[in-house]
């Protein structure tokens, strides 16, 4: 997406987790502790306030708001997801491409830096497989020219195919993996914040009719 | 429970509180749950950087002084501290030279640290990591790069902290540290089990009788379970096992460190070191220098740990220099 549509795409995204804070906190409950929400919920106050304070450059917006995710939500998620935009900010401040190109190099440095931090892989049940799936999309957009912001429309709908194909898998990785069988049956938590929160950013960018 | 605590939740901050308060000419804390040399930062010298959960003293705090690390990061009982933590350590007591980090490897730590080195960065601050990786019974040879860290780190320490107070640069520190890291192995035993005060119950299920090869120091599971055995079989075989994984060699010069897990008396420890000093003997490893006592606790777990570090002449001398910790009478 083009770095002036970020601001807005982040704020829907952030608004719409810190509304589902209850479902993920369930989800989380399942085989989890059960707090994800909060962590939501505290990341999306995060995320106003930096969007409040910060001007419209994308690297430094996305790097302020890893460091302040990493400062108020020290949890697992927290750490992933601080890392995420910690990454994507770096991969901004070096991309000067095509709008889908740049989301799928900022997908695809988060994604990395979420494996390397949390050593987790695709299959084992984690945010890592809803990342994946994302850029997944966003490589057929690439290759199909679609516009960025039906690209970022059907990557949202693959979060959300793979947040449903999680309730299958097994968890092998975090607190999860000590009572995997509890897990079945329930998307993964993790990747239901990434579907939800891409799909209101995705929505947020759709041209008016 | 038999604690003498207040509120389990704020367990951690009143031991910091009483930390500081036993020893302001030593340490002070410049941010919530960080605490640091009191003359930190030193200008031009590499900042040695630490932490991890509470539970656990002398480590990680006690090793927080003159020849040791610059700071430390407190986490919760057996949890990592936050990254935003580690960074408010970093910026405390940085002088211009790099910092090392230098922690136990749980995935937990090095999440956070990870995450403080690339904050770090961002600030312009340059950070290298060594990670305590020596529990032999957390993984086998070939994975050694996923074994957890336990009581040899306190050695380590002494290496970094000795090469940092030379004025070496970042990259002689990491190296000095990482070649005694490669050297550094340990094994320990559990006979009895600890009681996190948030949670008030046991962490695990020791039956009186039996004994653990290999826990972890946060009631990991270890290689076997079985009868108590003596102080002279459980040294025997925890020398054997430390011997035969480097492998250290006929010929080879060790500092030895006999560690108590809490409940185990000092007493005990010293009748452990008999048996591991003459095993070493008898495979021709020397021993040159060796500690008996608490250097890694797990609460008020029964049972202790064999560390055994190969030397090489500069390992020796740095291991002998001067350092001095508050929370430790003999280190």
């Amino acid at each position: 997406m083009p770095a002036t549509a970020l601001p807005h795409a982040l704020g829907a995204a952030a608004q719409a987790l810190a509304a589902s804070a209850p479902e993920l906190n369930r989800l989380d409950g399942f085989a989890g502790d059960g707090d994800l929400g909060v962590t939501m919920t505290v990341v999306a106050e995060v995320a106003q306030e930096v969007l409040a304070r910060e001007e419209a450059d994308g690297t430094r917006l996305l790097s302020s708001l890893g460091a302040a995710i990493a400062r108020r939500a020290p949890s697992t998620s927290g750490t992933l997801l601080a890392t995420a935009c910690l990454r994507a900010s770096q991969a901004l401040r070096d991309d000067q491409g095509a709008p889908v190109e740049v989301m799928l190099h900022c997908f695809s440095a988060a994604l990395e830096g979420v494996m390397a931090r949390g050593k987790a892989e695709p299959g084992d049940r984690t945010l890592v497989d809803g990342l994946n799936a994302i850029c997944g999309s966003l490589e057929r957009s690439v290759a199909d020219g679609t516009s960025w912001p039906l690209a970022l429309l059907e990557a949202a709908g693959a979060a959300q195919a793979m947040a449903e194909a999680t309730s299958n898998m097994e968890p092998r990785k975090g607190r999860a993996s000590w009572v995997p069988q509890r897990a079945l049956g329930h998307p993964d938590a993790g990747c239901s914040m990434l579907a939800i929160g891409l799909q209101a950013a995705a929505q947020a960018c759709q041209p008016l009719p | 429970m038999r604690k003498l605590i207040n509120e389990p939740k704020s367990f951690v901050d009143e031991m910091l509180e009483g930390v500081l308060l036993a020893h302001p000419e030593s340490l002070r804390s410049p941010a919530r749950r960080v605490l640091v040399r009191a003359d930190a930062p030193r200008q031009g010298k590499v900042a040695i950087v630490t932490g991890g959960g509470s539970g656990h003293l002398p480590l990680f705090m006690g090793y927080v002084g003159q020849g040791l690390a610059d700071a430390v990061a407190v986490g919760d009982v057996f949890a990592s501290p936050s990254a935003e933590q580690v960074l408010e350590a970093t910026r405390a007591v940085d002088g211009g030279a790099g910092a090392l980090y230098l922690y136990g490897n749980y995935s937990g730590d090095t999440m956070n640290f990870d995450l403080a080195a690339e904050l770090a960065q961002l600030e312009g601050l340059e950070t290298t990591t060594v990670l305590g990786a020596d529990d032999v019974a957390s993984a086998p040879p070939a994975e050694a790069a996923r074994r957890r860290g336990v009581a040899g780190i306190a050695m380590l320490y002494k290496v970094a902290g000795a090469k940092a107070e030379l004025g070496a640069t970042l990259g002689q520190v990491v190296e000095v540290t990482e070649r005694a890291a490669a050297g550094l192995r340990s094994m320990g035993v559990a006979l009895s089990p600890c009681t996190v005060p948030a949670a008030g119950k046991p962490t695990f299920d020791l039956p009186e009788g039996e004994m653990e090869l290999g826990m972890g120091i946060h009631g990991e599971p270890g290689v076997a379970r079985g009868p108590l055995q003596s102080a002279a079989d459980v040294g025997a075989d925890l020398a054997r096992r430390l011997v035969a994984d480097l492998p250290y060699e006929r010929g080879d010069e060790v500092a030895v460190l006999v560690n108590g897990l809490g409940a185990t008396p000092v007493e005990e420890l010293y009748v452990l070191f008999r048996t591991v000093h003459a095993v070493l003997a008898e495979h021709g490893v020397q021993v040159r220098r060796a500690w008996v006592g608490e250097y890694a606790t797990s609460l008020e777990m029964a049972g202790a740990s064999v560390s055994l570090m190969r030397l090489g002449p500069e390992l020796l001398s740095l291991l002998e220099a001067p350092s001095r910790s508050p929370l430790l009478a003999r280190w």
